[in-house]
């Protein structure tokens, strides 16, 4: 369990990226991180890695402080980032050198999920594409079997069958002991993949609700034009796509994307609307 | 798991940077074959040159490695995707920095070897009469490091190197401009200045101030003369403290420097 408390950290004395935040992340959930360029994703995700000291308040993962950098914490966590760093090495290599650090690594994951994800198995990984030195390390990532995994924008770079193969291995590496925190603004990405939402607007996490509340919420529609009780519409491939209540409380399927514009336009209309 | 210290995970962070940097410690042994082989070869008496190269370029070369290695080595912690990657590699700070001061320390009789090596090879191919070990031991490769000079090398390579990897630390987007920076006023104060000073100055003298002894240079007849005025052993003492405990606080702010840093 990740357990955020009061937690504040800025960049400068006079600004702060992330302003008291107080969050429980729970395990057996895949979290999906979502806000605009420059909100603090990347950040809070550091923060929660141990790679940024918060200026106030606590971060614990299993009631350890990850900035303290211990051995036991970092065997237990992988963060992948947004830019990314891969050895002149190829995948075998790679695991002979950095497999022993972590415990619970699966070799034959390892290839499993490179294959899926195309990835040639004896190339050096410093010659490969962006997009395929990123699918390596989320290879990696996966196969390392931390409990707690951060992917930023993990589905930056990659091609569209790369991306249907990225959601299907995490749905396989995927396990009740695990938290995933999934950090994009490509919010179509996360599609069907993640359970819980967080949106983050304004240096704060002002939603957080499980796919199966929002549905029993929300009900998400689209079509030439948006009725008048209607809590928010814009314009997509579909037409008009809104967003309504849910008056007769059955499981709808929800639209990530209308649900994050509309957080973010009319946050006053919407987040009530769950603290009932 | 130990949270302490683990030197199994020492064993495998050296491993790792050697299979990740050999291509750098190759690269370095070619430069250095490539200066060895050039002074000689611009003609002249080629025995004068590697009297030179050795006496005077070694330590030059050894002080100006060592910190360029250093820079090297840490800067796998000044650029932020590496320095993500690295950070997250389950191991203590102590364990990360200490693996690499032993690789440094390792480097050290590497490159003296690789260093004599060149010489002695090099010195055949232009020398008419072979040139053997104790040629060159004539020509003073061993006085480099007679009585008290290597102990003073290695005050200088060792409170230069700290200083070196803080300076890396702070000015690590300026990495390139510092390092030629630090390099030239390390030639200038060592070398370039007391020449000039026989050279030029009205008495043609130059100073060196020693943890052990103060020398002075001086032209005579023609001829560079040197004075050595030792110091009493309790000043060697602790002058010698001095530079220890400097040296030593320069690491450890290095270390805190490391390991609190932020990506």
């Amino acid at each position: 369990m990740i357990q955020l408390k009061s937690l504040t950290f800025g960049y400068t004395n006079n600004y702060n990226v992330i302003n008291d935040i107080t969050l429980d992340l729970y395990s057996g959930k895949i979290y999906g991180l979502l806000g605009k360029n420059g909100v603090g994703k990347t950040t809070l995700m550091k923060l929660m890695c141990g790679l940024l000291f918060p200026k106030s308040g606590s971060i614990e993962l299993n009631g350890n402080n990850p900035a303290l950098r211990k051995p036991s914490s970092l065997n237990n966590l992988f963060y992948l980032p947004e830019e990314i760093h891969l050895p002149a090495k190829n995948p075998r290599q790679l695991i002979d050198l950095y497999a022993p650090f972590y415990p619970n690594f699966n070799e034959i994951q390892f290839f499993n999920f490179l294959t899926e994800l195309d990835v040639d198995h004896h190339k050096n990984l410093k010659k490969l594409s962006f997009g395929q030195k990123k699918k390596a390390l989320i290879a990696f990532a996966l196969a390392c079997n931390t409990q707690y995994i951060f992917l930023d924008e993990p589905t930056n770079g990659l091609d569209i069958p790369s991306k249907i193969s990225f959601r299907s291995i995490i749905s396989r590496a995927y396990d009740e002991n695990k938290v995933f925190v999934i950090s994009t603004h490509q919010v179509r990405d996360l599609d069907s993949l993640i359970d819980t939402v967080l949106i983050m607007n304004e240096n704060k996490v002002i939603f957080n609700e499980t796919i199966e509340r929002i549905g029993e919420v929300l009900k998400f529609r689209s079509g030439s034009v948006a009725p008048e009780n209607a809590l928010f519409s814009h314009n997509d491939v579909m037409g008009i796509s809104y967003l309504m209540k849910n008056e007769n409380n059955i499981q709808e399927k929800i639209n990530i994307e209308t649900l994050f514009n509309g957080v973010i336009a009319k946050p006053e209309q919407i987040i009530p609307l769950f603290k009932k | 798991m130990n949270d302490i210290f683990s030197f199994n995970r020492v064993l495998k962070l050296i491993k790792i940077h050697l299979i990740e940097n050999w291509k750098m410690y190759a690269a370095s042994v070619g430069i250095l074959a490539i200066i060895v082989f050039l002074l000689p070869s611009m003609g002249g008496n080629p025995e004068k040159y590697l009297t030179y190269i050795i006496r005077e370029t070694y330590p030059v070369i050894m002080i100006g490695v060592l910190c360029l290695f250093t820079g090297n080595i840490f800067g796998t912690w000044t650029k932020e995707s590496k320095a993500i990657f690295y950070i997250n590699i389950p191991a203590t700070a102590f364990e990360k920095f200490l693996s690499k001061l032993v690789l440094i320390i390792l480097y050290f009789p590497v490159f003296t070897f690789s260093f004599f090596l060149l010489v002695y090879i090099i010195g055949n191919i232009f020398m008419k009469t072979p040139f053997n070990v104790s040629r060159m031991m004539d020509l003073g490769f061993i006085k480099a490091f007679e009585g008290t000079g290597s102990i003073r090398f290695l005050y200088i390579t060792f409170l230069l190197q700290p200083l070196y990897l803080l300076g890396a630390l702070y000015f690590k987007k300026y990495q390139v401009v510092f390092s030629s920076v630090a390099l030239i006023g390390i030639f200038i104060l060592l070398f370039f200045l007391p020449h000039s000073f026989l050279s030029y100055h009205p008495y043609r003298t130059s100073l060196n101030i020693w943890p052990d002894s103060i020398t002075a240079s001086y032209m005579k007849s023609g001829a560079q003369q040197s004075l050595n005025i030792g110091f009493k052993t309790w000043l060697v003492a602790l002058n010698t403290l001095i530079y220890v405990l400097a040296s030593l606080a320069l690491y450890v702010a290095a270390f805190f420097k490391l390991k609190e840093k932020e990506i």
